[in-house]
């Protein structure tokens, strides 16, 4: 969108003038921004962690129309970062919830609820008759298939991702001169070298300032004022709270966008770097039966216990080399390479995350050591404490 | 001379932690990018792939512009320049 040419500025109603009064005045939106605002059709794709901020600042903005695409339900663990549900919504389907929620924030809206995962199939219908496109999206098939069916589309594609404490934003928008997705990212990772949230985790705050961000570009685009975030990727470092802002451009030569592309042409993804889905091979467990006897026959593996110093001192096995679990990635550097990796917590379940992360780190020789400590202390040496 | 490469948070654990590699006496986006991987060797699998080219997921800009993939490895680099590793993710 230019801004030169909405699709409807439907009239606001006094109720609507009076709810939206502070944005009203600014010069910059003022009544035929919000008409604009209000004429607006914006298809919102995945509803979990950015999707969140996204729509509820969006409803609350007065975006006439939003449409809702998720497959999911919601889940116990999405609730930290996820703050469009509650523990009531815990096992309800998300797109039900999210409208739920949004109808009662704004009732001057209407909203489409699509209860699917976009695919290359659906993704030009769902795209179809929206003015912009916001990608919440937790994987990168999705990406490569929203991003394809806004070029084709003409639509802009407002997309954010995070993961830990990073996120990008940026708006990919070829049809006015901006690159899209692919530009800058030709094909997605290699499997297992790029883990998702529920793998690498997320702090919950960050989706929220990427979302705000998403939800602020979608805004400008409809009201057409300011610089859109085209041919620039905003990043955030959540630790060193650091944006930076990188140029990127059209890349002529993109399968996607670029001056030989063929509309006709299915894209998908580049075979030879096939989608991440990272769920990486299953880290091999060791029971404490058989550690006893390899360091009973001098053959035990190099042991890691990655719990922290105050459990340590409840309750250890002797001969471990402490590294926690949430300082391993750099602390792993003293790790030898050639050797057995055992690593132990206090019933096996952090290990198995140390050992994802070593593995990760290019250890390839990991084992978790199921039952942890507990499991020792029950079967093997019962003067150690559980706890 | 001296450049820096700047790695993003998810690259860090793989280059013992830093966040910003300085470099004496590279002029050259290759040469730079060998003297990286050979301080940390464990880049090299996060950064290229199997015949050395850069992953098409990861964005390298140097001086916040995009290096394209046609200018590599021959791109110069002068004295003061950043060139910072971007890979994509897809958390949401």
């Amino acid at each position: 969108m230019d801004g030169s040419a909405p699709p409807t500025m439907p009239e606001l109603t006094q109720d609507e003038t009076r709810r939206y009064g502070r944005q009203l005045v600014l010069s910059q939106i003022g009544p035929d921004g919000q008409r604009r605002l209000k004429g607006a059709r914006v298809l919102v794709v995945g509803s979990g962690g950015l999707g969140s901020p996204v729509l509820l600042y969006l409803a609350a903005a007065g975006i006439g129309h939003l449409g809702i695409v998720d497959f999911d339900i919601v889940d116990m663990s999405n609730l930290h970062r996820q703050v469009l549900f509650t523990d009531a919504d815990v096992d309800r389907s998300k797109t039900e919830s999210a409208a739920e929620r949004l109808r009662a924030q704004n009732p001057h809206l209407s909203f489409a609820v699509h209860e699917a995962r976009i695919d290359a199939d659906n993704a030009a219908g769902l795209v179809s008759g929206h003015d912009v496109v916001v990608d919440g999206t937790d994987n990168f098939a999705a990406r490569y298939v929203i991003n394809d069916a806004c070029v084709r589309a003409g639509v802009p594609n407002v997309s954010a991702s995070i993961l830990r404490f990073e996120a990008q934003v940026s708006v990919f928008d070829p049809a006015r001169g901006g690159p899209c997705y692919r530009c800058v990212f030709p094909a997605p990772p290699p499997a297992g070298l790029a883990p998702s949230c529920a793998e690498a985790g997320v702090v919950g705050v960050l989706p929220g300032i990427a979302g705000t961000l998403q939800a602020n570009e979608v805004i400008k685009l409809v009201c057409g004022i300011g610089t859109p975030l085209a041919g620039r990727l905003l990043t955030f470092d959540a630790l060193d709270a650091r944006f930076r802002t990188f140029e990127v451009a059209r890349d002529r030569g993109c399968v996607a966008c670029g001056d030989a592309a063929d509309p006709a042409r299915p894209l998908g993804l580049n075979p030879e770097a096939a989608p991440a889905t990272c769920h990486a091979a299953a880290i091999p467990e060791m029971t404490v039966e058989a550690l006893s006897r390899s360091l009973a026959e001098g053959t035990a593996p190099l042991l890691v216990d990655v719990r922290g110093e105050a459990e340590r001192g409840i309750a250890a096995i002797p001969g471990c080399t402490a590294m926690p679990l949430d300082t391993i990635e750099i602390a792993a550097d003293a790790l030898p390479t050639g050797r057995t990796i055992l690593c132990i917590c206090h019933k096996g379940g952090r290990s198995i995350t140390a050992a994802r992360t070593l593995r990760e780190l290019g250890f390839d020789d990991v084992a978790s050591l199921a039952g942890g400590v507990d499991a020792w202390a029950a079967r093997i040496d019962p003067s150690v404490a559980r706890y | 001379m001296t450049i820096v490469i700047e790695l993003p948070a998810t690259l860090r654990p793989y280059a013992s932690g830093e966040s910003r590699v300085a470099l004496d006496g590279e002029d050259s986006f290759g040469g730079a990018l060998d003297a990286l991987v050979t301080r940390h060797p464990r880049l090299r699998k996060r950064l290229l792939t199997s015949s050395g080219a850069i992953y098409d997921f990861v964005g390298v800009f140097v001086n916040d512009r995009r290096l394209d993939r046609d200018d590599m490895p021959d791109r110069a680099l002068s004295d003061g320049d950043v060139v910072s590793f971007v890979p994509a993710m897809a958390g949401g």
